[in-house]
């Protein structure tokens, strides 16, 4: 038996934070939710990840021109998670990170402090920095990096500005928060493994007694990170879109569901510029995750892997600027953009080939079924 | 040339027009909507930061074009403003029940599953 195992009945509250592989864990624990109950754990909620509920409870927003937050909702995920009895219960939203103190006691009160063990993956601040600003433009902030960047390490940020990135991003703070109100030793740190996807799922099974792999990664592109010059584009189109005063609901549809994930369909290259942090501010987080992993190390929280790989390096000495081409996109970016927007209108209801690839797998033939589980294997042994 | 008339003015329209078209064409859009993407980029204007014979484009053009297809839509008011569970795009795709879901978003295990209970259910005859 694993010494990570949490006792029967936990509550095993994982709450990211955002950037550090939250929706694989989600998607992993969502897709295998019937194997789970044959081994006592429930994943609470009836979706990949509960956002809407979690968001309500931590009296955050929604996406913009999305869904509203409903308390409703979260209401119905307690009642979920307190129908589960004695099982062990997982609920994982990166989204609790973002509660403030008196959030937080509110939120362990309403789970139940008895049971919960509070569980957050890290990695370093240096790789999910990068990301969480392309989430932010995704959203629709028309920001450029570098003034981001100045804005997150002021004295004095600009009111209003992605005020819950410190609130998520400290992470010993965010550590420290939930270890005052649930007590050091129902607080794991999980430090990831950028050699080792599959790490993190290894570690889940074993906090909650599952056997092991049986937790699998999805193949799933629809959550990848945007590169430099597609995170441009919806830069511009924010521009363009708040210079327009068009309603939220337009951005959400055409551009959130439009454009980003028709991007995604593709996978980019690996020569395709990323998004580079400037040396400057590269200097200030190696400074910064030195003191972060400091606290950590003498918080009393268990840790599972290496806290030294947090700690961000300092920029080397011959760091270029990236160029301005860096920006610049493929003609396939472009008219990806392009079919997104205009698929999303609605009107080309002649998009008959989409509709045709959208065939539910209850409608395969048992034939069909295990013809392409044989392909499948005969894929994985070919690149194995 | 592209759809109806309107043609490219640099190496990278060209490309993207051509790319745009034959995915319009791939999924069955009719006349009228592949000449109005195409000439939504058309519409755009110059990309501000073209580079002779270089098939990139500045994220600004892609932008500006991208706001013509959607001010053109909020005109006609075509869209429907709720996303649409059942489109393969959507964010609420991953949410649906396994079942309602193609295979292309579900795993081996998952595969493989269905397939077990299949043919413990029923002898595997469907």
């Amino acid at each position: 038996m694993s010494d990570l195992l949490l006792p029967e009945g936990v509550r095993l509250v994982h709450i990211g934070p955002p950037k550090t592989a939250t929706t694989s864990l989600q998607a992993s624990f969502h897709a295998a939710r019937p194997q789970l109950e044959e081994h006592g754990v429930h994943y609470a909620g009836r979706r990949r990840h509960e956002m809407l509920a979690v968001v309500a409870a931590v009296g955050g927003k929604g996406f913009l021109g999305g869904p509203e937050p409903d308390l409703t909702e979260w209401n119905a995920l307690l009642a979920d998670m307190e129908a589960a009895g004695r099982q062990r219960v997982v609920l994982s939203s990166e989204y609790l990170a973002q509660a403030r103190p008196q959030k937080v006691r509110r939120l362990v009160d309403e789970i139940g402090r008895e049971d919960m063990h509070v569980v957050l993956t890290l990695r370093p601040l240096d790789r999910l920095i990068p990301s969480q600003w392309q989430q932010y433009v995704q959203t629709g902030y028309d920001i450029s990096y570098d003034e981001w960047l100045r804005e997150m390490f002021s004295d004095e940020p600009r009111k209003g500005l992605t005020p819950t990135f410190w609130v998520r991003h400290r992470h010993d703070q965010l550590t420290k928060r939930w270890a005052d109100v649930v007590g050091p030793e129902n607080v794991t740190v999980v430090v990831l493994d950028p050699r080792d996807h599959e790490l993190v799922l290894r570690v889940f099974e074993q906090l909650v007694g599952l056997p092991d792999g049986l937790l699998e990664l999805q193949q799933d592109l629809s959550n990848r990170s945007l590169t430099l010059g597609e995170v441009e584009v919806v830069r511009e189109f924010n521009r363009l879109y708040r210079e327009a005063e068009w309603p939220s609901s337009a951005h959400f549809h055409y551009l959130r569901n439009g454009v980003i994930n028709e991007l995604r369909t593709r996978q980019p290259g690996k020569d395709e510029p990323k998004i580079v942090t400037p040396a400057w501010a590269q200097d200030r987080m190696a400074a910064l995750t030195e003191t972060m992993v400091a606290n950590l190390r003498t918080s009393g929280v268990r840790v599972v892997g290496d806290l030294d790989t947090l700690v961000a390096e300092p920029a080397a000495a011959d760091a270029a600027e990236q160029p301005e081409s860096a920006r610049r996109v493929s003609a396939e970016v472009a008219s990806l953009a392009m079919v997104g927007a205009m698929a999303a209108t609605g009107d080309p209801k002649i998009d008959a080939s989409r509709r045709r690839a959208w065939r539910p797998v209850d409608d395969l033939t048992t034939r069909e079924l295990a013809g392409l589980l044989r392909r499948r294997l005969t894929t994985r042994h070919d690149k194995g | 040339m592209g759809p109806a008339g309107t043609g490219p003015a640099t190496a990278a329209d060209a490309e993207v027009l051509r790319l745009v078209d034959a995915e319009a064409q791939k999924r069955l859009w009719s006349r009228d909507a592949r000449r109005r993407v195409a000439g939504a980029w058309v519409e755009a204007g110059a990309d501000p930061h073209s580079i002779e014979g270089d098939t990139t484009v500045s994220p600004e053009k892609v932008a500006a074009a991208v706001a013509v297809v959607v001010a053109e839509a909020l005109q006609r008011e075509h869209a429907p403003l709720v996303p649409d569970p059942a489109d393969a795009g959507s964010e609420d795709a991953a949410d649906l029940p396994v079942g309602s879901r193609p295979p292309s978003q579900l795993g081996f295990a998952q595969l493989s599953d269905i397939l077990a209970r299949r043919v413990l259910r029923g002898g595997g005859k469907r």
